[in-house]
């Protein structure tokens, strides 16, 4: 049950490449839009229609599939926790996704200020989890013994952190001309909440020295939205059925300061200032567990089913408390700093700084880099970044202009065009928009 | 529209996160999961009491175990033995003085005697034509030291005069006779003090019942039903044995009657689970069985007589170790069996005898084959979800003998699909002893019980798990002992694969 769970974990990361895009794309600001632009910054033509677009930003401190794989005799590949843990040091790791996809925006620029209204899906999920949860999951307790030697002496401390957040927006951002160079913007956004899974586990320790005993301490606490419909020691049922728009609402701030010449731009903006409120369930846990089996008095007397009195004190003894609660999760919020200067009509270059927080994890990604226009329908450019888990990448970005509609894709790992398996980050975007007018 | 766009995109979302799903899988194969099933101490004593359960099991303070059978308790009452004379018929008394005899069986002379729940009166006639004082008295009956006696005012109200007295309770009174005889006296007198003879007068009682008899009792063989004993310790036997080292038959008699009894044996065999019966045998029951009994200064109290037939006085052990079933015992009671002339005992209402046959049989011995089947319900159709695997039997035995068991799967229908085992597998080992047989310290075994891969298919079918084991003591031991202390631990999991 625990193994479904982390596979649906490991899953979302590496479903959310498929739509991963990086903030790379503020060096294309001045020409294009995409999510996320600061709301400050004047439109690049009176009118704009964002058609879909996907971004996101993905990190796996445990290392790339290349390094998990494991290919069966019948060519089938997947993913060895084995390899996994062997490659692990004795600390917490971290996985992380988070993506946003816009299905639409519409910004109309008048002469003193501009208005755009826009609709996206976004998900955050962070996971931490230690090297001995990963041994345990990929040896099961009796094999972990045999392979871990701490197990043998004493009992193992696996405690997760897990945060899962979907929801969708509509948001209204508009943005207002002081003068030619300053302009100021700010954005609300209605958030419609989807699925939210947010852990709090204070304790979580396994003691797997006799396998003929199930030894645990916990004191946990597990609060979904319509994520997980059912959560027990031996059933884990995922719910990933609609609700009705407002079941778990929220809303959103963002604004932003942009101040441009010819020469440069610089651009400030915080982004996802805000909250959901959840309709949720609690699944909580708070006991030490010491079980060796059906008592043999009982079993020796019993007229019931051998087995399903086993598993039925199985799950006597871990029983989970189930309850509803009204939750609040707060959003990723984000700071994005950007700057450029175009040294030339075909030659620019720039820079940005980006961070956010959740309440697993803080993230920051410093970028550098030059864009190159060689013709007014074509920018390409590169970036080197560094980030907060000491990772340097070497991005690319474009984007292609035919007439009115433009297309537009950034990477921070030019490694993940080719072998997509062999990275352990990424941030990417693609997109296009429609844009015309002065 | 917007709800137009979000069922598309969710629509694009979600397949491509199901395909991913399924491209991407978490390998398992290389996980050994442990799962704690079944733990437990049992002690002897639960185990003996699953074979035998109509024993009682006596636990001794130093821990040695006892299999009891008790037998019924069989008794004889005063009120069997000496049963009230009957008041049949009226008793004439013919003259001023007469002497009766007592209708008193059982070749018992009563010395003396105290009556109880019965009521008598007298009927009477004379042919004077005036009132009349009828005295009636009995010199052998006192009341309340007095003789017992009664004034009749009989007044004249026409001839014929004829008539009864009220009627009296023979409570309290107490006889006692001479050669089981008493007088009946009346005299009868005008008021004028004129002595004259009565034309008739009976003495008439609805019984006589005595609360108390003192006397002579002479030679009498009282009849205590014949009563079989069950012993089920070697019910589940179909080869081998148990052999009990020191097997006792118990008999013990209690007796509040003030007079000498000796058993009389008419049969004490015991029956062999083939149904052989052999006779009891033992010097005991050649110098006869005499009761203890409450001397005439012990009245009110109860005495017993405790018989114990051991293999030193005995068969017993012979006997029982041919796997007895069956105890069979028809045994009366003689009073009186030596006879001693002009001897004065007695008999309280509330007298009795009581016979118990029990079977003691103290767990030192030896074991060979002893089985036990324990059948149990079991859907394993949970199976299914194992790759392949292993349960791991750890166990502790503190008695020095080995259990071998064998698994038998059984499907719905109730046919036999597979055993768990090629031969049955040594689940406890026997704990060591010293010279005395008694345990020294537990012996630990573990167990791997296979559960192949390519098995678990056709194991999933089962619904019925019958476990039979074979009980031994180890061949180097003669005698061992077997204590209450001698705690068997067990736990037992499941080690393997599940699959994915």
């Amino acid at each position: 049950m625990l193994l479904r769970l982390i596979t649906f974990l490991w899953i979302c990361g590496y479903t959310c490449l498929s739509y991963a895009q990086d903030p790379g794309m503020q060096l294309l600001s001045k020409d294009q839009i995409f999510h996320g632009r600061n709301p400050a910054m004047p439109l690049p033509k009176n009118y704009a229609i964002g058609l879909p677009e996907g971004s996101g930003r993905l990190y796996n401190e445990a290392g790339s599939l290349d390094d998990w794989w494991l290919t069966t005799a019948d060519g089938k590949r997947s993913v060895s926790l084995q390899n996994i843990w062997q490659t692990l040091d004795r600390k917490q790791y971290r996985s992380e996704a988070g993506w946003v996809i816009r299905s639409l925006y519409f910004g109309k620029k008048f002469k003193r200020f501009q208005l755009g209204v826009y609709h996206t899906f976004q998900g955050d999920l962070d996971f931490k989890y230690p090297k001995d949860l990963v041994g345990l999951l990929g040896y099961g307790n009796y094999g972990f013994l045999q392979q871990e030697p701490l197990a043998k002496t004493q009992a193992l401390d696996i405690r997760p952190e897990i945060s899962i957040t979907v929801y969708e927006a509509i948001g209204l951002e508009g943005g207002f001309f002081i003068n030619d160079r300053l302009s100021v913007g700010a954005g609300v956004q209605y958030l419609a909440g989807l699925y939210n899974f947010t852990s709090d586990v204070k304790v979580l320790e396994v003691d797997i020295r006799d396998p003929l005993t199930l030894k645990a301490n916990e004191d946990w606490t597990l609060h979904t939205a319509d994520l997980v419909d059912q959560f027990s020691i031996d059933s884990l049922v995922l719910d990933t059925d609609r609700r009705a728009l407002g079941t778990h609402p929220g809303i959103a701030f963002n604004a932003g300061v942009s101040y441009s010449v010819p020469a440069f731009q610089l651009g400030i903006q915080v982004r996802d200032l805000g909250s959901i409120q959840w309709k949720g369930i609690s699944y909580s846990r708070k006991a030490a567990t010491n079980y060796s089996g059906v008592l043999i008095d009982d079993f020796l007397d019993v007229n019931q089913n051998v087995f399903n009195q086993i598993s039925d004190t199985l799950r006597a003894i871990a029983n989970v408390t189930r309850s509803a609660q009204k939750y609040t999760s707060a959003l990723t919020g984000k700071i994005i700093l950007d700057g450029q200067y175009h040294i030339s009509d075909h030659w620019s270059v720039g820079g940005s700084w980006y961070y956010n927080k959740n309440n697993v994890r803080s993230f920051w990604m410093l970028s550098g880099g030059i864009v190159f226009k060689p013709f007014p329908i074509l920018q390409v450019g590169s970036q080197l970044s560094y980030d907060v888990h000491q990772s340097f990448n070497i991005g690319v970005m474009g984007a292609l202009r035919l007439g009115f509609l433009n297309m537009y894709l950034s990477v921070d790992q030019v490694t993940a065009l080719f072998q997509p398996a062999s990275i352990d980050r990424l941030s990417a975007r693609a997109g296009i928009s429609i844009l015309w007018g002065k | 529209m917007i709800k137009m766009i979000r069922r598309w995109w969710m629509c694009a979302l979600l397949p491509i996160a199901a395909c991913n799903t399924q491209d991407i899988t978490i390998d398992q194969t290389g996980a050994e999961w442990a799962l704690p099933l079944i733990q437990g101490q049992i002690k002897p004593s639960e185990l003996i009491l699953k074979v035998a359960t109509e024993a009682q099991l006596l636990i001794q303070a130093d821990g040695t175990l006892i299999i009891r059978y008790t037998g019924d308790v069989l008794q004889k009452t005063k009120k069997e033995i000496f049963t009230p004379l009957p008041g049949s018929f009226p008793i004439p008394m013919i003259d001023t003085n007469n002497q009766i005899t007592l209708p008193v069986v059982n070749n018992v002379i009563i010395k003396k005697a105290t009556l109880t729940n019965g009521n008598y009166f007298f009927n009477y006639a004379h042919n004077r034509q005036e009132a009349i004082r009828l005295e009636l008295f009995v010199p052998e009956m006192k009341l309340n030291t007095n003789i017992l006696r009664h004034l009749i005012d009989v007044p004249y109200l026409g001839t014929p005069v004829v008539g009864n007295t009220s009627k009296f309770s023979f409570n309290d009174i107490i006889m006692i006779p001479v050669n089981n005889k008493i007088s009946l006296n009346y005299k009868a007198r005008t008021l004028s003090g004129e002595a004259f003879k009565m034309s008739s007068v009976f003495f008439i009682f609805d019984q006589i019942d005595f609360s108390y008899i003192e006397g002579f009792f002479g030679q009498n063989t009282y009849d205590l039903k014949k009563d079989s004993l069950e012993i089920d310790l070697y019910d589940g036997f179909v080869q081998g044995g148990i052999y009990i080292d020191d097997p006792r038959i118990i008999l013990s008699v209690t007796s509040s009657f003030g007079f000498p009894t000796k058993a009389v044996i008419n049969t004490f065999d015991l029956q062999t689970k083939d149904n052989n019966i052999i006779p009891f045998k033992s010097k005991l029951l050649d110098e006869g069985l005499f009761f203890n009994y409450p001397k005439i200064n012990e009245i009110g109290q109860s005495k017993t007589t405790t018989f114990v037939f051991n293999k030193d006085n005995s068969n017993v052990r012979d006997v029982f170790n041919a796997q007895a079933k069956r105890v069979i015992y028809d045994i009366d009671a003689l009073s009186n069996p030596l006879l001693i002339a002009d001897s004065t005992h007695f008999v309280t209402e509330d007298g009795k005898f009581t016979i118990a046959v029990t079977v003691d049989l103290p767990l030192r011995g030896r074991i060979t084959q002893y089985p036990a089947t324990q059948i149990f319900e079991a859907d394993a159709s949970k199976l299914s979800s194992l790759e392949s695997g292993f349960l791991l039997l750890e166990t502790t035995n503190g008695m020095p003998i080995t259990a071998n068991a064998q698994f038998y799967l059984y499907n719905g229908s109730g046919a036999l699909i597979d055993s768990i085992f090629v031969t049955p597998q040594v689940i406890f080992k026997a704990a060591p002893t010293d010279a005395n047989g008694v345990a020294t310290v537990a012996a630990f075994n573990t167990l791997k019980i296979p559960v192949p891969g390519p098995k678990i298919n056709a194991w999933s079918a089962t619904r019925q798990i019958r476990v039979e084991t074979v009980f031994n003591t180890p061949a180097d031991k003669n005698i061992i002992q077997i204590s209450n202390k001698d705690i068997l631990t067990l736990r037992m999991g499941f080690v393997g694969k599940f699959k994915s």
